[in-house]
């Protein structure tokens, strides 16, 4: 793989992982929180995500391009176990959230008979055959599959277009100027999957390229977040857009351009599935990885633990709603997992060495 | 390893079932028309469509014999679903709905129980048309008998369409929806209706010589002949989620000008001075100019609608001064046609059916703080002002 390439590939890996949320639930959790100001709720996270991200790139700089659980050796044994473990099993949590969200909206929009295990068993094949196969193929799928999903996405914006209502954004600070404010500072819902980036930041050549490629991942994510809630904000109206469950969905079913292209939310149901396989078999790669404190052999056998941890962990909320509130809760701290860990763990080991120097 | 697993994948394919149900194993819903019930809340109809029959030949493929109808009474209608699966062999689908009809009844209690269940239940498609019927639900689907459609739903689909506009019409079940979560804004539904078929035997004397202005008639009364008695002509009005009264077709037009709605139609009007009719095309090419403001708490809004015309028969106005007067006659009309909607909105219906109060949503930093400006309240007492720009083929032009 050339630099050009690596660079591009990392970048897709990350902004899919990310966006897999914001195309399936993420709106449904701003709106609940900022109303019809949701658009604007999403460019102030944009900017603290683009902020934090320069934070901790700028604190990593001099440890690049080597990979961050290399840097908790600078920790002492203990915090290396610590942390891996941590972040192994908080990627399973994650990983479970989003699977069971899947699994929800697949019965909802697909078969309201179907038992939940039926999809859930599914897609977790599916990963775990993409987690054998390591983050490179992962990569490389994600690759093929970005540029479809970002045709999908400018051709359900392009067909939305009629429907779109300037006065549905207004007033501009949505439901309540006090839960707005409380809302973009305090509920920084899930970038942490750029984290990612700094996990295989060793596939990079050098420092250049991994900011390069972070900053890919923030332009990215920030302008394709912004727009679909931008489009969600101007299409539907306060307050039926806070009960609209699905929105990106909900938007597509709206659509009847002709008889033809009436019904166009199959598309909408394939980018979930195909951004969240991506996006779960890269953190379960990880999560593999991170149990077998890097070591490449040990790491392919724990992929059956970590897909198995998942499923059943997918599986423990009882119904939609309390499988809903438990991801929505896990968003509301993913800030510890990014940029608040990486802040403490790369600043210790900027301590630690610059100790070691004196 | 890595030769088993492609080997696992292709078998997963291959192997894989079909976990849905075979289109020939469902029934398919077209239309569900909702009355209230005699032994149970409400009597639901449903219109199947036959796809053996209107897939089939062309001379068994009329539309009347490719649905099946069938009228259940049940306390709601997905209860109705239920009761349907006793009845029908195959699984009812519900998704290929084009339009659900209320009865004027039902929709004078409310209809926001059964939008709201509609919207959430993914069951019905958020596309779905929602008419009212001047009569039975029922009776008006039962009378929906097309001659030039082989399909049904074709039929409603095409109707509807110039029935129903988006903005002005919310027809759409999710428009509705928007709108009865709102609260401070009223909606227009169109009106259907089944006609009695026959045509006047005695000149009527009072309104022998009326033009298109004072002709102001409602689905069900329209003075025709046709095989197909079922008919869509005019508006349902609504406030909140409960009909209060409804327009004829001419106000429903003033209502799709105000909405930049108004489809290119011809309409007959007389001269008052003279009594000759004349016959023009009218268009609405660019959406109305509306500027609202707030002063001391109060809505002052504007609104200048834009409208052209076009001589059907330049000859009948053959000279400047009857063109003139002729547009000066039929901006007059409209424009107090225009301000008699506006006023029974504010006064009668107390609803603001045209959305107006999405102009002044910019002026409140907050959605509380514009809860708290109670626009439904605000609305009886709002100034506004509605005029219309008259731009007609200039008599030069249309005679030379």
């Amino acid at each position: 793989m050339n630099q050009k390439s690596g660079t591009l590939s990392g970048a897709v890996l990350c902004s899919g992982a990310i966006l897999a949320k914001y195309l399936i639930i993420m709106p449904e959790f701003i709106i609940k929180h900022s109303g019809n100001a949701a658009w604007l709720d999403t460019i102030i996270k944009s900017i603290i995500f683009l902020i934090s991200f320069a934070i901790v790139l700028k604190l990593y700089k001099p440890f690049a391009p080597n990979s961050f659980d290399s840097l908790f050796i600078y920790s002492t044994k203990a915090g290396k176990i610590f942390f891996n473990y941590f972040y192994a099993i908080a990627f399973i949590v994650y990983n479970a959230g989003l699977l069971r969200v899947l699994v929800e909206a697949l019965g909802t929009v697909m078969a309201n008979t179907a038992p939940d295990e039926y999809f859930a068993l599914f897609i977790i094949s599916a990963i775990f055959v993409s987690a054998l196969y390591g983050v490179r193929s992962t990569t490389n799928l994600t690759l093929v599959f970005f540029p479809v999903i970002l045709v999908t996405l400018t051709l359900v914006i392009i067909f939305l277009f009629p429907y779109l209502r300037t006065q549905n954004i207004m007033p501009i600070f949505g439901k309540s100027t006090n839960e707005f404010i409380k809302a973009s500072a305090l509920r920084n819902y899930g970038f942490m999957e750029i984290i990612l980036l700094f996990f295989f930041s060793h596939h990079y050549p050098s420092y250049k390229e991994i900011k390069k490629s972070g900053f890919i991942i923030v332009g990215v994510v920030s302008l394709i977040s912004v727009i679909i809630l931008g489009v969600y904000c101007l299409c539907i109206p306060y307050p039926a857009s806070e009960k609209f469950f699905l929105p990106l969905y909900q938007m597509t079913r709206m659509i009847k351009a002709s008889s033809f292209l009436e019904r166009l939310e199959p598309l909408v149901v394939f980018i979930w599935t195909g951004l969240i396989l991506c996006s779960m078999s890269a953190l379960t790669t990880l999560s593999s990885r991170l149990f077998a404190f890097s070591d490449n052999a040990r790491e392919k056998g724990f992929v059956p633990i970590v897909v198995f941890l998942t499923f059943f962990t997918a599986m423990l909320p009882d119904n939609e709603i309390s499988a809903l509130r438990f991801y929505e809760i896990l968003l509301d701290y993913s800030y510890i997992l990014f940029p608040v860990l990486p802040i403490i763990i790369v600043s210790a080991a900027r301590i630690r060495t610059r100790r070691k120097t004196v | 390893m890595k030769r088993i697993i492609p080997l696992l994948l292709c078998l997963s394919i291959v192997l894989s079932g079909c976990y849905g149900i075979d289109i020939d194993e469902q029934s398919f819903v077209i239309a569900v028309g909702i009355d209230k019930g005699k032994s149970y809340r409400i009597r639901t109809t449903f219109v199947f469509s036959n796809p053996i029959e209107s897939g089939g030949e062309e001379k068994t493929s009329t539309a009347a014999k490719s649905t099946d109808i069938v009228t259940i009474e049940a306390p709601s209608v997905f209860s109705a679903v239920r009761k349907l699966n006793y009845i029908k062999s195959k699984k009812i689908n519900l998704t290929h709905t084009k339009l659900i009809v209320f009865s004027r009844e039902l929709a004078k209690d409310g209809i926001g129980e059964f939008v709201d269940g509609f919207v959430s239940s993914h069951d019905f498609r958020p596309n779905t048309y929602v008419c009212i019927s001047t009569n039975s639900a029922d009776k008006f689907l039962r009378s929906a008998k097309p001659v030039q459609e082989s399909f049904l739903e074709k039929y409603y689909d095409h109707i509807i369409k110039k029935a129903a506009s988006d903005k002005v019409n919310e027809s759409y079940l999710y428009y509705l929806h928007f709108n009865f979560s709102e609260k401070s804004s009223g909606s227009l539904v169109p009106l259907v209706g089944t006609n009695k078929n026959e045509l006047p035997k005695e000149t009527d004397l009072k309104t022998i010589e009326s033009d298109d202005f004072a002709l102001n008639e409602k689905a069900g009364k329209i003075l025709r002949k046709a095989e197909n008695k079922a008919e869509f002509s005019g508006t349902a009005i609504f406030k909140d989620d409960k009909m209060v009264s409804t327009l004829g077709s001419f106000y429903t037009d003033i209502a799709r000008f105000i909405g930049n709605e108004f489809y290119p139609a011809s309409y007959t009007f007389r001269i008052p001075s003279t009594g000759d009719f004349v016959t023009v095309k009218i268009n609405q090419h660019s959406p109305p100019d509306i500027s609202a403001k707030l002063k001391n708490n109060n809505a002052h809004i504007k609104i200048k609608i834009p409208i052209d015309l076009e001589y059907v028969d330049p000859l009948v106005v053959d000279t400047p001064k009857k063109s003139k007067e002729f547009t000066d006659y039929i901006t007059s009309v409209l424009n107090k046609k225009a301000k008699i909607l506006i006023k029974k909105s504010q006064e009668e219906y107390q609803s603001d059916i045209f959305s107006l109060g999405d102009y002044l949503k910019r002026y409140f930093i907050d959605y509380k703080k514009w809860e708290k400006f109670n626009w439904k309240e605000k609305y009886k007492t709002a100034k506004i002002d509605v005029s219309f720009k008259i731009k007609y083929a200039d008599y030069e032009e249309v005679n030379h």
